[in-house]
């Protein structure tokens, strides 16, 4: 059998392919194609999963099973939107079922967290601040806070702060209107102000 | 990360009322939106000034507040995972991109090829495994005995798999192998896939749509596997040892760039 080895073509500086330029590529069977869309794409897609899932095996699983569905299901994409949004959608939409499968505790009230968690009881206590925290307990702090969202408004806030989508964006992603996007966006940032007010308090 | 000023002129928001999200609760004010939209850099260059403009005292203390969320969350931002596991996650796609495409499966010429060399090649060792088997050794002569470390993984559908029991008191091995789509040829006909022992790997996870490949041996996993089809095994409850969260084995070989996925089962013969 004889073996073919492909050899990556040279790039030349500012001419980065074009998302649409790389998906024909690829459709056409050429490996670099997909390699340099993961490459763009797969920082803002692990860090929605990974905010959405709390943990790393979790989300390389979501990132992965969201790049294989959005390149094999691209007659969905039709173009309406982004690669970008496209692949946010089902990368993000994977990531919440993997949660559900994986029993990722999902709407846990405010209240709950306040006298039932002891981790979120721990993050209000007042005099404890940011500084005290490494980034690793940070992230966890973050990630509990992030769970006493309502579904809807994490999936909104994670993608906008973390994937650096716009609202239009957003909106197109969640199939839901900018304003929608807006509301979900205040009330989540208003929660999650409410929670981690020790943190946000300005130290001395 | 939490960026501001991402928008263009021609991005911005046009500030037309709210279009009220009855599972998120009550409306937002006028101002809310506009003071929101200003924070997320969504507002083109002119609303953006006149918002400025108009900042009070009380927008600033709320704005201040605003910001120091979006600083804690960068502070706290997610660490990106290592370039072996990058590594690993592109293989892994581009394993999955070809077994979910099954037009390019079936028009691979080498790939039946390759099936017809191995069931000849089986056939062949079948034969010569008779021939020869009275010279073998005694813990060989085992009638359930089907040969060595196989050398050949058949990779299967979730749906030709029936899982229905497992137990890791009996170790035994469903095996998952991602190769990149570039070795295809070799998944399915040359080259075999590692086979670890229990000691190697770490348990990371484990459902029923990891279920490619299934391989049957006596413990330590390796050594001794036989491949077996839906038609020579029964699985029948998954058990998660007492953890919330038991997982499959994950081995991934350094440098081999080809992770192995391996859960303890308990398996029945049908009958």
């Amino acid at each position: 059998m004889t073996a073919v080895i492909t050899v990556p073509r040279p790039i030349a500086a500012g001419c980065e392919p074009d998302d649409d330029s790389l998906l024909t590529r690829f459709a056409a069977g050429e490996r670099t194609a997909l390699e340099m869309l993961f490459q763009r794409y797969r920082l803002p897609a692990y860090r929605v999963a990974y905010r959405l899932l709390g943990n790393e095996a979790d989300a390389l699983d979501a990132v992965q099973e969201g790049f294989v569905k959005a390149l094999t299901h691209l007659a969905g994409f039709q173009k309406r939107s982004s690669f970008k949004t496209w692949l946010l959608r089902v990368v993000s939409n994977a990531a919440l079922d993997l949660g559900r499968q994986r029993g990722r505790r999902e709407c846990l009230s405010l209240e709950a967290a306040e006298f039932h968690d002891p981790d979120l009881t721990l993050l209000l206590v007042p005099d404890e601040t940011t500084a005290r925290l490494d980034r690793a307990e940070l992230r966890r702090v973050l990630d509990q806070a992030l769970l006493t969202l309502s579904e809807a408004q994490r999936q909104t806030f994670v993608l906008h702060a973390e994937a650096g989508l716009s609202y239009r964006e957003v909106a197109e992603v969640m199939n839901i209107s900018i304003g929608t996007v807006m509301s979900r966006l205040f009330y989540a940032r208003q929660k999650l102000r409410t929670i981690l007010a020790p943190r946000l308090t300005p130290s001395c | 990360m939490l960026a501001k000023g991402r928008a263009t002129a021609s991005d911005k928001v046009i500030m037309t009322p709210l279009d009220h999200d009855r599972n998120d609760g009550d409306e937002l004010s006028p101002r809310d939106r506009e003071l929101m939209a200003y924070l997320d850099g969504e507002l083109g260059p002119e609303d953006r000034a006149r918002v400025e403009a108009s900042l009070s005292a009380d927008s600033a203390v709320n704005i201040d507040a605003d910001q120091r969320l979006r600083d804690l969350f960068d502070e706290g931002a997610v660490e990106t995972p290592s370039a072996h596991r990058w590594k690993t996650a592109l293989n892994r796609i581009e394993l999955g991109v070809a077994a979910a495409n099954p037009a390019s499966r079936a028009s691979n010429i080498w790939t039946l090829a390759a099936w017809f060399g191995a069931a000849a090649a089986l056939l062949a060792g079948v034969w010569l495994a008779g021939t020869h088997w009275r010279d073998r050794p005694p813990h060989q002569q085992n009638p359930d005995y089907l040969g060595p470390v196989v050398e050949v993984f058949e990779v299967v559908s979730e749906d030709e798999v029936v899982i229905d029991d497992m137990d890791p008191q009996d170790v035994r091995a469903i095996v998952r192998g991602f190769v990149p789509a570039s070795a295809l040829d070799e998944l399915f006909g040359r080259q075999p896939l590692e086979v670890v022992s229990a000691e190697e790997v770490a348990v990371i996870t484990m459902d029923g749509n990891d279920t490619e490949v299934l391989v049957v041996g006596e413990p330590p996993v390796a050594g001794n596997l036989v491949m077996v089809r839906r038609g020579d095994v029964r699985v029948d409850t998954i058990l998660w040892q007492g953890r919330e969260e038991m997982r499959a084995y994950l081995h991934e070989p350094e440098g081999s760039g080809m992770p192995m996925l391996m859960v303890p089962i308990k398996t029945a013969r049908r009958d």
